[in-house]
């Protein structure tokens, strides 16, 4: 389990600082240490402490109580001692009659200072030793070593799962993961399952400080070894992906993909900043789906931001087999509420299966006005098919008022219309549509008849016309009330009720649905997090579905949720996913029964 | 000007030894019926003392025990107290207590005197503590404060707090 989610580092490892104490223990879930009795070597000094805390992840080292540093003869004394080991340097804090601060640098340079705020003030507060015993894995040791890239390793371990003394070793290294990792070869997993056979992957990483960094990757499967298996024996993936840093205005990136199916693409792109408000991308790209003929791409994207005279995008790509993509796009805000858009594309594509290609220039031109009670906005959009001979220009008009509370701010009402004409014109054919829809919505905001009992309502009603006289008036109603019966438990009522009337001349037909439902929730505390909902159909007076999606804390950290849905109509349980949670800092156990796919599964999951 | 420090203790509870016989003797089971590879000898038990040290405004009566009230680092001068509460973790043996306060110049501004604990030397499961700095002065007390407390004379802790 553990090891599913470990590295391991080919790279030499080079020993940052070494810490021996009469009780050292270090927490991977939390990444920390703490120790008693603690011993250890910095700025040519001993060190011996009472206390030491180090949160790894942070960088930072915390040693105190009777704190001891000796050097040749010389000998200081503080209660307080910070250190980075990395930069070589420490903080020797005593409180006597005065507050005391030491500065050791790299240079060996003392000097006193007496000003309180220079006191560093994170004295790792909540890293105790209750927490690290808390964890679902931690080790105890008699000596830990930092490593330069920050790998704990330690001497004469136990390790200790979910609090009881489990396996020693020897040597052992406590830490891992791919953030702390430097240069070098990882596995990073190997595992079984019925579905996919065996998987392995691992990684290749390459890195120069500030300039380059490459990451490969190879995913494997083994398949031959499943029963039944009708697909080919193995799959082979393989992923790199580069950054080089050039300058501060320049930078390229390439990523490549093979995949054994004989598909793969690879792009490589130059961004270039030539000022603070011109960015351009040139890129190169070649991509081979299977069973089709690969297409090389040139391509370039090209911003400019102009401030107040608006913001301007150009983008042109062009393939070797002559197909074309290219798109203008404008945008500017003028008069504080007035916003323009405009945009254009052209394609020349080819269609697939033939030689042929499909053409199609599109613009839009897009104006609104925005003011505090309404909102005006009008389109146009225009898409010619140069291959199909199809014109289609498409102007529309949105009004609408803006949401207004009144009544003491209790109601909120909107309005909105909008006005949509179509007109096609293919060859000689020329037909031309409209249609105008109108959304009303009133709504409350939530009303306190009493003082735990709530109440919420909206009404909505919208009317769709077109020319082709398939009209339909549609309305709709929600309630909500709610209750706290008991500090952190709920109960809600839901009304829906929704009615859509279809007319044309002298017919009128519809339909109408209500649903009624009820939901318990209860919140009293972070160990329990749950609700209950169920529903009932008052116009086909039936119970219709029921959900429950219920968490708590069983022990200790370990919580256990389950959603469950059942089905009153089938009368049958649908679905019901119970999962058991162990919260173990940067990773996450999981123990998972579907009941759908009835598929137990156990995960560890960085977080 | 100098406030009473106050200490609460509670003893262990019987339930809680049962519990710990039965995790023991199962965790003395899968040690020794596990596949240990290297045989490490027992360490000395850890004595981290110190399992909540906070600033609060009030501290009120929680069971058997003391709980901080309005916990922050940030006080005004109306407030009437800064007070700093301490909870402590088994402790079975006998041990002082002593906080000290230290003025934004860094200058020692309090102390209290060495406060006993479980002079019985009986096993507490939880010991809670707290002393409090005054507000109520003549002089002004606006700027960073430190406080720390000591066990049997060694610093267990420190926090920083602002008086505006």
């Amino acid at each position: 389990m553990l090891l599913s989610g470990t590295s391991f580092l080919v790279s030499e490892e080079n020993i940052l600082i070494e810490f021996n104490g009469s009780y050292l223990a270090y927490s991977y879930d939390f990444n920390q240490i703490y120790g008693e009795g603690v011993s250890f070597q910095i700025l040519s000094y001993d060190v011996t402490c009472d206390h030491l805390k180090a949160d790894i992840g942070a960088r930072v080292f915390y040693a105190y109580g009777s704190v001891v540093l000796t050097k040749e003869g010389e000998k200081l004394e503080g209660d307080e001692f910070f250190f980075s080991p990395e930069e070589r340097k420490g903080t020797l804090i005593n409180y006597s009659e005065k507050v005391g601060v030491i500065k050791l640098g790299p240079e060996e340079e003392e000097e006193e200072e007496e000003e309180e705020t220079d006191l560093p003030s994170d004295v790792l507060e909540t890293l105790t030793l209750s927490k690290i015993q808390s964890s679902l894995f931690y080790f105890t040791c008699e000596m830990a070593q930092i490593t330069e890239v920050y790998e704990v390793l330690g001497e004469r371990v136990v390790l200790h799962l979910e609090g009881l003394e489990s396996v020693g070793f020897k040597k052992f290294k406590l830490s891992s993961g791919l953030k702390q990792r430097d240069s070098g070869f990882s596995l990073d997993k190997i595992w079984f399952t019925k579905s996919q056979g065996i998987i392995a992957r691992g990684s290749y990483l390459f890195r120069t400080p500030d300039r380059i960094s490459s990451l490969t990757q190879l995913n494997y499967e083994e398949r031959s070894v499943l029963k039944d298996y009708l697909g080919p024996d193995r799959q082979i993936d393989i992923l790199n992906s580069t950054s080089v840093v050039f300058d501060n205005k320049t930078n390229a990136s390439f990523t490549g993909n093979y995949n054994s199916s004989n598909l793969w693409n690879a792009s490589i792109v130059l961004n270039r900043r030539w000022s603070e408000t011109v960015t351009t991308n040139f890129d190169v790209s070649y991509n081979k789906p299977i069973n089709f003929k690969g297409e090389t791409w040139f391509g370039f994207t090209s911003t400019v931001s102009g401030g107040h005279l608006g913001d301007l995008s150009l983008a042109g790509r062009y393939e070797v087999q002559d197909q074309v993509l290219g798109s203008l796009a404008y945008g500017n805000t003028f008069l504080e509420r007035f916003t323009l858009f405009l945009n254009s594309t052209y394609s020349k594509i080819k269609i697939v299966g033939s030689e042929s290609f499909s053409e199609i220039l599109t613009g839009g031109v897009s104006l609104s006005y925005d003011s505090r009670i309404f909102n005006l906005s009008t389109d146009y959009y225009l898409n010619h098919d140069l291959f199909g001979s199809q014109l289609l220009s498409q102007p529309q008009l949105r009004v609408g008022i803006n949401p207004f509370p009144f009544y003491g701010g209790i109601l909120v009402a909107s309005l909105t219309n909008i006005f949509i004409y179509s007109d096609v014109t293919a060859g000689t054919e020329h037909q031309d549509t409209y249609s105008n829809n109108m959304i009303f919505s009133l709504s409350t905001q939530p009303m306190y008849v009493a003082p735990r009992f709530s109440l919420n309502m909206s009404v909505a009603v919208e009317q769709f016309l077109e020319k082709e006289d398939r009209n339909f008036t549609s309305g709709g109603f929600i309630g909500n009330a709610a209750v706290e019966v008991a500090r952190g438990f709920f109960l809600e009522g839901l009304y829906n009720f929704q009615s859509r009337r279809r007319s044309r001349d002298w017919l009128i037909e519809g339909t109408t649905s209500q649903d009624l439902s009820a939901v318990f929730r209860a919140n009293p505390s972070d160990k329990l997090s749950s609700w209950i909902s169920v529903s009932y159909d008052p116009k086909n007076k039936r119970w219709t579905q029921s959900f429950a999606d219920i968490s708590f804390e069983v022990i200790r950290k370990w919580k256990f949720h389950t959603l469950i849905n059942y089905d009153f109509i089938l009368n049958k349980l649908n679905n019901i996913d119970l999962f058991l949670v162990r919260d173990a800092g940067r990773v996450q156990l999981r123990f998972i029964w579907r009941s759908l796919s009835k598929q137990f599964s156990v995960e560890l999951i960085p977080r | 000007m100098a406030k009473l420090v106050q200490t609460v203790f509670r003893g262990i509870d019987t339930e809680m030894i049962k519990k710990a016989i039965v995790i023991f003797s199962v965790a003395s089971f899968l040690a020794g019926g596990g596949c240990v590879s290297f045989k490490i000898e027992p360490r000395p038990e850890p004595e981290q003392l110190v399992e909540t040290l906070v600033l609060c405004k009030r501290v009120i009566p929680d069971g058997e025990l003391l709980a901080p009230v309005d916990i922050t680092t940030d006080f005004v001068m109306d407030d009437p107290d800064v007070l700093c509460f301490v909870e402590l973790k088994n402790v079975g043996r006998a041990m002082t207590l002593k906080w000290k306060w230290y003025a934004p110049d860094g200058s020692l501004f309090k102390e209290t005197a060495d406060v006993p604990v479980n002079e019985n030397e009986a096993y507490l499961e939880a010991v809670t503590a707290y002393d409090g700095l005054d507000m109520q002065q003549e002089e002004s007390l606006e700027g960073h404060w430190v406080v720390v407390i000591l066990v049997n004379g060694e610093l267990a802790g420190r926090r920083t707090f602002i008086v505006r």
